[in-house]
């Protein structure tokens, strides 16, 4: 236990989207953290997704929480963070609601995601879709909507606008990166932090901003 | 002469000001401590607020169980007229281990899991045992880093002379800890 704290000080954010069990495909990847990228820019709001490996022995809340502490998911001043952490060897997952978005997004709402979106697909181990659909909820919460369970799928009003942000920022990145690197293609990863950087090429995630959390939220098993 | 009533001087300016500085670290480390204990309360009090729409909500359903609600409500009375921190942790213990039995109540009525107004208030529940366990272990945190500094050397000295005594952790009782037997 001693040994994977240790381990979980040194994981460092890759970005919104931390898949360290490697159960989401790349495709899903880089759709989700365009997405989440996206949020944060226009809400501040910041929703981080980790997937780990296995719990060590440790509970899924003891873990969400150490994680989001140490990597202080949010604004430092609103506490506005998420952190959906999925882990599939213990077949557990949490929702960890930083502080300031508890009253949004609340412990039964939290759960019901969890219940009626997100583990129906996992039962069916279709993890790419379980996270996406609850990703879609949460934020779909946080902006004020009812949960459906359909929430990821176009189903909700907010669709068509979601597309059109969607594809004004795939644009925007796409304009940036062709005026910064005239073309070269690059890896998945250094697409993120080229356009929040815009004139630098850094590679790694910039990290997140403070936020603090503790304990709000609920958890589940499938 | 002149020079080393400088020097004296000067030795008792940066003794001072250490002092100072150790003084207003423990000062400090002390309230963060109060601070952190506000949090802990924060949290029963929601816990607090929670228990009569929960009671409501599956009261009628658990004809043969109505000793765990007379548990209940006797914790959370005791917990409104606890006056002092012990008294009002020792109550919330109590609050803690009756709402646990009902907890695994619940788990055990199939037809509770379908009804969505139990589900929701269950959820608030857990994360509310959840946020107070987090709480908790930031208070004993503090209270840990806090009574570290007490007992080093040199602050013990300065601790003694401004009475700044050790601070008591929070222990979570047994009975909380672990599961309780039910027999339906």
């Amino acid at each position: 236990m001693i040994w994977f704290a240790v381990l979980l000080l040194l994981a460092k954010p890759v970005g919104y989207v931390n898949d360290f069990a490697e159960i989401i495909s790349p495709a899903v990847e880089t759709k989700l953290e365009t997405r989440l990228e996206s949020f944060t820019a226009s809400t501040s709001n910041e929703l981080a997704v980790v997937t780990l490996k296995s719990l060590e022995g440790d509970t899924v809340e003891n873990t969400a929480v150490a994680l989001f502490e140490q990597w202080g998911i949010g604004q430092k001043d609103k506490d506005n963070g998420v952190l959906l952490l999925v882990v599939p060897n213990e077949r557990e997952l949490k929702i960890e609601v930083g502080y300031g978005l508890e009253p949004v997004l609340t412990d039964s709402r939290a759960g019901t995601i969890i219940r009626d979106v997100i583990t129906p697909k996992f039962k069916e181990n279709d993890y790419d879709s379980g996270i996406t659909d609850g990703v879609e909820a949460i934020l779909a919460v946080l902006a004020g909507q009812e949960i459906t369970q359909s929430a990821g799928t176009n189903n909700y009003d907010g669709g068509r606008v979601v597309l059109i942000i969607f594809i004004m920022v795939i644009t925007f990145i796409w304009l940036m990166r062709r005026r910064v690197r005239q073309g070269l293609p690059g890896s998945r990863k250094s697409s993120w932090g080229g356009w929040s950087s815009g004139k630098s090429n850094r590679s790694s995630f910039g990290g997140f901003s403070g936020g603090s959390s503790g304990g709000g939220g609920a958890s589940g098993r499938w | 002469m002149k020079k080393s009533l400088l020097i004296i001087l000067a030795f008792v300016a940066v003794m001072g000001l250490s002092l100072m500085s150790t003084y207003n670290g423990l000062v400090t480390k002390s309230q963060n401590i109060d601070g952190q204990w506000a949090q802990v309360e924060t949290q029963y009090q929601r816990r607090f607020d929670l228990i009569p729409n929960l009671v409501n909500s599956v009261k009628g359903i658990f004809t043969q169980e109505q000793e765990v609600f007379g548990q209940i409500a006797e914790a959370r009375t005791r917990y409104s007229g606890a006056q002092t921190v012990d008294a009002k942790a020792e109550a919330a213990t109590q609050v803690e281990s009756a709402l646990a039995r009902l907890l695994v109540i619940v788990e055990n009525y199939p037809q509770l899991q379908s009804n969505k107004a139990v589900q929701s208030l269950m959820d608030e529940l857990a994360g509310t045992e959840n946020r107070i366990s987090v709480e908790r272990k930031r208070f004993n945190d503090q209270v840990r880093d806090y009574n570290t500094t007490v007992k080093r050397f040199p602050t013990n000295l300065m601790a003694n002379m401004f009475n700044f005594d050790e601070r008591a952790y929070f222990e979570a009782v047994e009975q909380a800890a672990t599961a309780p037997k039910v027999e339906l």
